[in-house]
This record gives C-alpha cells, structure tokens and sequence, in this order.
C-alpha cells in the first residue's frame, strides 16, 4: 500500500470542519509546521486541537488560532514563549481551553491509541483540574480517573519515511509523534 | 518526513512508529522550524487587521 501523497494541500484535503486534531510537537520541536499552513490554506473552522502547547508568535498552530480556525485546545502549557495569539483570544472569551498536566495529556493520549478508556492517576488531586471527575482510593491513596483522547487526524512530523508509512524522528522532535499516529484515526505525517 | 526512503530504505529495528499507524506520508525536504520562523517575524499567511 503506498501511501505517499505528493502535495501538502493534498494531503490536509479530507480535515473538514469540527474535526479534532493532535498536532505533534513541544514547542517548535517536533511540530509539523508545513501541515498546518496548508491546512490555514483550506480554511477549516471549528476545530478542536490537541496538542502540547497553544502556538507561538505567528506561525504554525498560532497562525490557525489567529484566523480562528481553533474552537477549543486541549494542552498542557499555554503559556510557552509568544502565546500572544492565544492568550488575547482566551481572555475575550473566544477559545475554549482544556488544560491538561503534561503527563496526564501524554497517558491520556497514549490509552486513546492503546483502546484503554479511562486510568488513574495521582496528578491534580485536589486541584480545581479534578473537579467533576471520579476519584478513587488505592492503597490509602487518592487518584483521578481521567478520559482516554483521541482523534480524527494526527499531523505529525517524522525524519525518515517510506512508502508503507513507517516512520523514525529526529531527536527530540519525536515526542508526541507516535502516540499521537495510534490515537488518530487518521496520521498524516509530514 | 525530511527524506522519503523506497520500501525496505529504514532499518526495521530504527523504526518508531510502524506504518501500520500512518495513513499519508509527504515529503518537506527542507522543513521550516517554527523558532526560527517566530525570530524572524514571520506571519503566516499574513497579519490579521
């Protein structure tokens, strides 16, 4: 099955509105930038993004929430180096936000690509993040039941391709990636 | 990904993530990095207002 695909406006065709998205990447690092512009080129609305962070400057995932693409993001830290985009957006009321803890957001991730609905884990007991959610007591120990994620499309970025789809990373730039391909229905790796 | 191998181009053993979790792979041989986009100022695809 060859599943090379020649251009990038080709290959972000089937990303329509209201799709949920994971998009790779710790900051910069690892983040499938060419995806993304030409998924800006096609114009989507209403999406929800999964990802680490909320954008940077004016590129990238940034540039989608600038041109409102982006009705909710679910990430872990919002606050990176240049969220300017982000943040004006979030206080006038205009992006949804679902805050995560890294960790949480990487097992949340991973049990979505594993088929495992629901884990615990000690991380936000206590805090207004685990509000509304199920807490269970193991071992004298309180933990938070949290939700596998899972989506429609992953954009992920890889080093090395081949035809079949395998994939390796550069360094760092692999983070999110392979979790990220098992829990989309749909991974578009670039 | 930056390179694009024929079949049977990665070490079985150096693959991350197997195929069977990629639907569409492209080419970006010369792939941009979003720091080195944001030092320069860069909008995409230009300033909102």
């Amino acid at each position: 099955m060859d599943k090379r695909i020649d251009s990038l406006a080709d290959a972000v065709s089937g990303i329509g509105d209201g799709a949920t998205l994971m998009i790779g990447g710790f900051g910069g690092s690892g983040a499938p930038v060419e995806l993304i512009h030409a998924l800006i080129d096609r114009g989507s609305k209403d999406l929800t993004v999964i990802n680490n962070n909320a954008g940077n400057g004016h590129v990238g995932l940034a540039a989608m929430i600038e041109h409102g693409m982006v009705r909710k993001i679910i990430c872990s830290f919002p606050r990176s180096a240049d969220p300017r985009v982000f943040t004006e957006l979030y206080l006038a009321g205009k992006i949804e936000l679902e805050l995560v803890p890294q960790g949480t957001l990487a097992e949340r991730i991973r049990a979505g690509g594993a088929g495992i609905p629901a884990f615990y884990t000690p991380t936000s007991v206590g805090t207004e993040l685990a509000e509304g959610k199920p807490t269970e007591i193991f071992d004298g120990k309180t933990y938070v039941r949290e939700r596998w994620l899972k989506a429609d499309f992953a954009l992920i970025k890889a080093e090395c391709g081949d035809p079949l789809g395998n994939l390796t990373y550069r360094m760092a730039a692999r983070n999110f990636g392979p979790i990220m391909a098992m829990a989309a229905r749909h991974t578009i790796a670039r | 990904m930056k390179r694009l191998l024929p079949s049977g181009g990665i070490d079985p053993e150096q693959v991350v993530t197997p195929g069977i979790f990629v639907d569409a792979v492209v080419e970006v041989p010369d792939p941009a990095q979003e720091e080195i986009l944001n030092r320069q100022g860069a909008f995409y695809p230009e300033a909102v207002a």
